[in-house]
């Protein structure tokens, strides 16, 4: 017999095993994760012994489901995520196709288009926000040129009912995002599918349609899904250029957390919890309708 | 048999291995929470005498009862940090933070202070929850926050306060515990557990270019002007404490008396005043700066009145619309008034939680913002321009003086013109309830 099946050599593999490396990275998820949806879950079933609520209930969940601000709530930010990550994904694949030549010029392009990357969202926020308030940058261009005889003539983009600003905001962030995986994606495939659709009397549309976006579907799913989870999710861009109310969930949820009111604290665990569930239904269902279509 | 054997043995040893991962992933979450246990809801406010010097004990003994006297305090502040935790929105009360109070202490006391700016104070209330939750007993992350109102009576009521600490302090005696609007903090007793920084008291500003020198002083002509010009006049929404303040005035407007508010929440009178409030409110909502559909945030309410959107914008501080003119935020023509029925006030304080690594340290901080120096230098324009929390009259001539000399900002009133206008504040859960109400009846009203 072999060495190798001794039961030291055994334990040498199974230190060397691979699966330590995950142990750190592990430990935090379930620590970090899974302790603080566990403890978030116990508040939003109305159990916070810290403030004397003992007796576990649905209180919060049943405050909230028959409260019509909450599917006021839900609707604008459904609308919200799904605008800008449609908007974003649209813009990200053209502008991808167009820089994916290797030209110097496209190089530059390519550098300019990335800036947003680093930028806080935050910074994001006010750079929409000084720009197009009513008073904003743009509104006074437009009436020193005459273009307006009143700045406050300027269309309403910020605090507005549709969430222009926001969604302007959103997309300005993630089309670089987007686009950077899909030039990935497209400096990975070369050109040789099309040039030989090209050989096979293909049209420009048809080597987009058939050969190209069946390449880039599954990139385009991974950054869309990031993309969309991430938006439903976040609060600060909503907060900053959106109207009070009906404010996005995530909003709600924030404002509930900060309240001083502790007995607050259950209803604002439980949209945190219905937003998390959203979530994850919406990416589980579009992630079967992609992959049965494609 | 002897290759079995040894499949035997490295199957064994690879499951034993997998069993000591997990192992080690569960004792370490057991561990985890072991060290955060759940604990028994906390005693009422009401046990608040001398509850908190008896626990925490464990290691250093720095409950008040362990100091002697203010040597004692000071003895052990030595070489301390302090980390205060304070909204940190604004550059001009950091700056003041650290060159008024941060660097006289670290070379008067010793004393490192370490400011840690917040966006809202719910959030180190919260952190101070947090850590009783996890059961952290001493050496606390935070050592003192600026606080007031319903933050205050949060952490009171859920007993996470240290002290009551301020009869130790030499410089209270300065401050007249005798006035109810020191005494009561919206409504809750102080009982020694906060200590005052500064007062402040609400004012309308507004744009003497486009409203002109008689700005409308009562609710009625007020409402008379919105609704002459529409599109020029907003609040910041409740819970924003500025926006409360200005939907709590008009009950007090409504029932023509402030002395029924005081007391604790009086359902019938609550009942009887607040239709004419959501009335008010309703009928200028139409005529307000995005005919009501929205309201904004306290800070870009005053870009909005700075960038002429707006002509009015309002602030629970009567020198801020002189610190915006000196800092060119504003334009030179914003003013202040005061309606012809008062306008509310309230004191600023600083609470130690019951965890503070350093609270000796942090009754030395909170001696010194007591000191009759140090209320001349905040309430001077170029500082803070915040209205003493200190009594002048318990001061000698000569600090009394120094007091008198401090210039008043281009846009701030007259201290006695403030004082005459100065409205008690309510109770918490008055408030609480008012700034749910305002959700229901005028923020979510068709």
């Amino acid at each position: 017999m072999k060495g190798s099946h001794s039961p030291r050599a055994a334990l040498l593999r199974a230190l060397r095993s691979p699966y330590w490396w995950l142990a750190p990275a592990v430990l935090l998820l379930l620590i970090l994760f899974v302790g603080g949806l566990g403890v978030g879950f116990a508040q939003s079933l109305n159990y916070f012994p810290l403030i004397g609520l003992n007796s576990p209930s649905l209180r919060a969940y049943t405050a909230i489901l028959t409260d019509r601000g909450f599917w006021a709530a839900l609707g604008l930010t459904l609308y919200i995520a799904l605008t800008s990550t449609v908007a974003a994904t649209a813009l990200a694949l053209g502008t991808a196709v167009a820089l994916r030549a290797n030209h110097r010029l496209n190089r530059w392009l390519t550098f300019i288009y990335q800036i947003p990357l680093p930028v806080p969202h935050l910074v994001a926020a006010a750079g929409i926000a000084m720009l197009l308030t009513q008073s904003g940058l743009a509104a006074r261009v437009l009436y020193a040129t005459g273009a307006l005889e009143r700045p406050d003539q300027f269309p309403a983009l910020i605090f507005d009912r549709a969430h222009v600003g926001v969604i302007l905001a959103y997309t300005w962030k993630e089309v670089p995002f987007i686009g950077l995986v899909i030039l990935a994606v497209l400096k990975g495939v070369g050109q040789e599918y099309e040039e030989i659709a090209q050989t096979l009397g293909a049209s420009a549309w048809q080597r987009f349609r058939y050969v190209l976006l069946p390449l880039l579907v599954p990139g385009i799913v991974a950054t869309t899904v990031i993309v969309f989870a991430f938006l439903f999710g976040s609060f600060e861009i909503p907060l900053l250029l959106g109207q009070r109310y009906p404010g996005t969930l995530p909003v709600a949820a924030w404002r509930a957390y900060i309240d001083p009111d502790l007995a607050r604290r259950p209803e604002a665990m439980a949209m945190g919890m219905i937003v998390t569930v959203i979530v994850v239904a919406l990416l589980a269902v579009y992630r079967r309708l992609v992959r049965r279509a494609w | 048999m002897v290759k079995h054997l040894g499949e035997w043995c490295r199957r064994t040893v690879r499951r034993g291995l997998s069993m000591a991962i997990f192992g080690v992933l569960v004792s370490v979450l057991l561990g985890a929470c072991a060290t955060a246990p759940i604990s028994a809801p906390t005693g009422n406010a009401d046990s608040n005498a001398d509850s908190n010097s008896a626990d925490a004990t464990a290691a250093v003994d720095t409950s008040v009862s362990a100091y002697a006297d203010w040597d004692a305090v000071l003895a052990a502040a030595d070489g301390a940090t302090v980390n205060w935790f304070m909204w940190g929105g604004s550059d001009v009360i950091n700056t003041h933070v650290d060159l008024r109070v941060g660097a006289p202490l670290l070379a008067d006391y010793n004393i490192t202070l370490n400011r840690v700016p917040i966006e809202n104070t719910a959030d180190a209330v919260n952190r101070v929850l947090n850590e009783k939750a996890a059961g952290r007993e001493q050496g606390g992350a935070i050592d003192l926050i600026w606080i007031n109102g319903e933050n205050f009576h949060t952490l009171k009521q859920a007993d996470l306060l240290y002290g009551p600490f301020t009869e130790l302090l030499p410089n209270s005696a300065l401050v007249d515990w005798e006035d109810p609007a020191v005494a009561f903090d919206f409504g809750v007793a102080v009982d020694g557990y906060e200590s005052p920084w500064a007062s402040f008291q609400f004012v309308m500003e507004y744009n003497a270019d486009a409203v002109g020198d008689a700005p409308p002083q009562t609710w009625e002509d007020l409402r008379a002007w919105i609704l002459a010009n529409p599109g020029r006049f907003t609040y910041p929404a409740p819970p924003n404490h500025v926006g409360s303040a200005f939907v709590r005035q008009l009950f007090y407007w409504a029932a023509g008396d402030v002395t029924p508010f005081l007391g604790p929440f009086d359902e019938a009178l609550y009942a009887e005043v607040a239709p004419q409030v959501w009335a008010y409110l309703n009928e200028i909502k139409p005529a307000l700066w995005r005919e009501g559909q929205t309201y904004p945030e306290l800070a870009v309410m005053a870009d909005l009145l700075a960038n002429g959107e707006i002509d009015f914008a309002m602030e629970y501080d009567a020198a801020r619309a002189s610190n915006y003119i000196n800092q060119g935020l504003y334009p030179p023509t914003i003013r202040t008034y005061v309606f012809t029925t008062g306008t509310v006030a309230n004191v600023s304080y600083v609470a130690i939680p019951f965890n503070a690594a350093n609270p000796a340290a942090a009754m030395v901080v909170a001696n010194y913002l007591l000191s009759p120096d140090y209320q001349a230098t905040m309430s001077r324009p170029d500082e803070l321009g915040w209205m003493v929390a200190i009594d002048p009259a318990r001061l000698s001539a000569e600090e009394q003086a120094v007091l008198e000399a401090v210039a008043q900002g281009p846009a701030t009133l007259a201290p006695q013109t403030l004082r005459d206008a100065a409205l008690p504040e309510l109770a918490a859960e008055w408030v609480a309830i008012m700034n749910a109400d305002w959700e229901e009846n005028v923020l979510t009203a068709p």
